[in-house]
């Protein structure tokens, strides 16, 4: 025990320790070494390039990324509701290339050959893999339900659901907003990434709108009925935007069934709302890739084996994050960061020709109401029954009626909580 | 099982008490998880939101420079709600005894 608590306090820098003593994960691994390859550099992807490295030094990892910088996807809200820089959401991969000593590749994957265990990339070269792990994050649904947007429709009713310019645009909109204008949000239906994301949106527009333009609406045309921290945020709307948010579910008529962006106008329903601003938001599926690959299946998303995340679908493929159909954990970075791990943890004891173990498996999603409110909620799973099995009488939310300094103390977590997590995840 | 399958292949009783053990998961887990690296594991997971360096948003607190029995003990009363926090009761009920001691033995220092 205390060898390996050595190990595990050193690897993971937990002990005050700068990047220096992530050496035994930076030394490169010896001829003949396994290689894994990883698509996709976001919550999944990074986390599980860098804990690859981190149980297993002596296996090769790439990680191939189309980007230079990730822009995340939590906080943006913040950014939107003016409260957090745009600039401070965005990540690169120094970290993981030069103290973890993980390859990375900026480059597209355009394909997968299963049986030949090759990726291809754009320029036509070829990375080939002892295992694949793909996170590559969600897709869109353009014209599926509703009709008349697309990504040219996107330029005028952003969906900002990427983060990059789509979140720039939206926040413009928002700031440019006339005085009393409505700003609409239309949220797809389940599953979609971040469940609790639209209404933490709503949140934190009206947190803007009340200082600056404090008669504006905002309006959520819902394709659900339900919403995750649903009570809490109606407490919380309550008590700090009395009036400003209404909320129309599935059986009131929210579904929306066609945008025009030339007339700015939702055709929902319950009828035609003519607003100021339209946060369009469309259904979603697997990331592209996975798509691409037959990596999916009816649902859109793709069926994995919850032990080690490998695709019912294809060997010696394992899936992660957004795209994967996870049980009941929702598409959230904290779901992806926990996915990686155990797939990390999986793939090591694969190459090595060992039975994957036990698993754990934890989520914990904070929204922010205001800067000094905060919600959570959270589950903890294990590997029981072939599945991912939620603990009982274990996790659930923040609790109805709570004093405000609890809410202000669960604001300073999710602060914590996402400078944490980008460090688990993109290293230090 | 599947994996399990393909390494046991030729072990009937390992199959039999790998079958035997799934009747009741708690054991099952709590027995297969009782080693090194599903404590390194879950440990991990902690770390998610428990920075690992000097961290500038601190408000959650650091695991190290604390004792072993101090993490148990903690935990423990999370888990009891003889301590109030905010999601660490929700989390530490999670966490069976054997997790609770593997967890603190990962972060925490033998004695001082
Ligand atoms: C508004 C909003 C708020 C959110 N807030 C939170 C929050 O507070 N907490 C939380 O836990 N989650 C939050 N989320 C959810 C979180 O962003 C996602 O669940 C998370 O990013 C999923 O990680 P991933 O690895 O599956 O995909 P992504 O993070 O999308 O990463 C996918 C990566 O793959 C790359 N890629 C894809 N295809 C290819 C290819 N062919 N070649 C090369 N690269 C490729 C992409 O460029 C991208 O970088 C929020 C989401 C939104 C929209």
């Amino acid at each position: 025990m205390p060898l390996s608590r050595r190990r595990f306090l050193a690897n993971t820098a937990t002990a005050a320790l700068g990047a220096g003593v992530v050496t035994s994960c930076a030394r490169p691994p010896g001829k003949g070494a396994p290689r894994v390859v990883v698509i996709g550099g976001g919550y999944g992807g990074a986390t599980c390039a860098r804990y690859i490295r981190y149980f297993d030094p002596d296996v090769n990892v790439t990680l191939v990324e189309r980007r230079t910088h990730y822009q995340t996807c939590p906080f943006s809200n913040a950014v939107l509701g003016g409260i957090e820089a745009q600039a401070s959401t965005i990540r690169d991969y120094a970290a993981l290339k030069n103290n973890y000593g993980v390859d990375v590749v900026h480059a597209e994957a355009t394909a997968i050959d299963p049986e030949q265990r090759v990726v291809t990339l754009a320029d036509g070269s070829a990375l080939p893999y002892q295992r694949l792990v793909i996170s590559p994050g969600i897709s869109f649904l353009w014209g599926y339900i509703f009709s008349g947007y697309d990504e040219a429709a996107s330029s005028t009713m952003p969906h900002a659901w990427h983060g990059g310019e789509q979140l720039a645009l939206l926040k413009q909109q928002l700031v440019a907003m006339r005085g009393g204008g409505v700003f609409a949000i239309a949220v797809p239906g389940t599953p979609f990434r971040c469940p609790p994301g639209p209404y933490e949106r709503a949140s934190l527009a009206a947190y803007y709108l009340k200082q600056s333009n404090p008669r504006a609406k905002i309006l959520i045309l819902d394709a659900n009925e339900h919403f995750s921290k649903q009570h809490l945020f109606k407490e919380g709307w309550d008590s700090l935007y009395p009036g400003m948010i209404e909320h129309i579910p599935i059986s009131a008529g929210g579904l929306l069934r066609r945008v025009d962006p030339a007339r700015m106008s939702l055709q929902a329903e319950a009828g035609e709302f003519r607003v100021d601003v339209a946060n369009v938001i469309p259904f979603q599926q697997a990331g592209r890739l996975a798509v691409d690959h037959g990596l999916t299946d009816e649902t859109g998303w793709c069926p994995v084996d919850h032990q080690t995340f490998e695709s019912t679908l294809a060997p010696d493929i394992h899936v992660l994050g957004d795209s994967c159909l996870a049980g009941n954990m929702p598409k959230s970075a904290s779901s992806a960061n926990s996915q990686a791990k155990v797939c990390s943890q999986a793939i090591v004891a694969l190459l090595r020709g060992q039975e994957p173990g036990a698993m754990f498996y934890h989520n914990t999603c904070y929204s922010l109401l205001a800067p000094d409110y905060g919600i959570s909620v959270n589950g903890m799973y294990r590997y029981e029954e072939n599945r991912i099995k939620p603990v009982e009488r274990a996790g659930g939310l923040s609790p109805l009626r709570a004093p405000r300094e609890y809410r202000a103390s669960e604001a300073d977590y999710a602060r914590s909580w996402y400078a944490s997590i980008n460090r688990d995840s993109f290293g230090v | 099982m599947q994996f399990i399958g393909k390494v046991y292949k030729f072990s009937y009783i390992v199959l039999l008490l790998q079958a035997l053990a799934a009747l009741n998961p708690v054991n099952a887990s709590e027995e297969k998880g009782a080693d090194d690296s599903y404590f390194r594991l879950i440990s991990t997971t902690c770390l998610t939101c428990h920075d690992a360096g000097s961290g500038d948003a601190a408000a959650i607190p650091r695991l190290d420079g604390l004792r072993a029995a101090e993490i148990k003990q903690l935990l423990n009363a999370y888990k009891s709600d003889r301590e109030r926090g905010t999601i660490m009761n929700r989390i530490s009920k999670a966490l069976t005894d054997t997790e609770i001691d593997g967890i603190s033995a990962m972060f925490g220092s033998e004695a001082h």
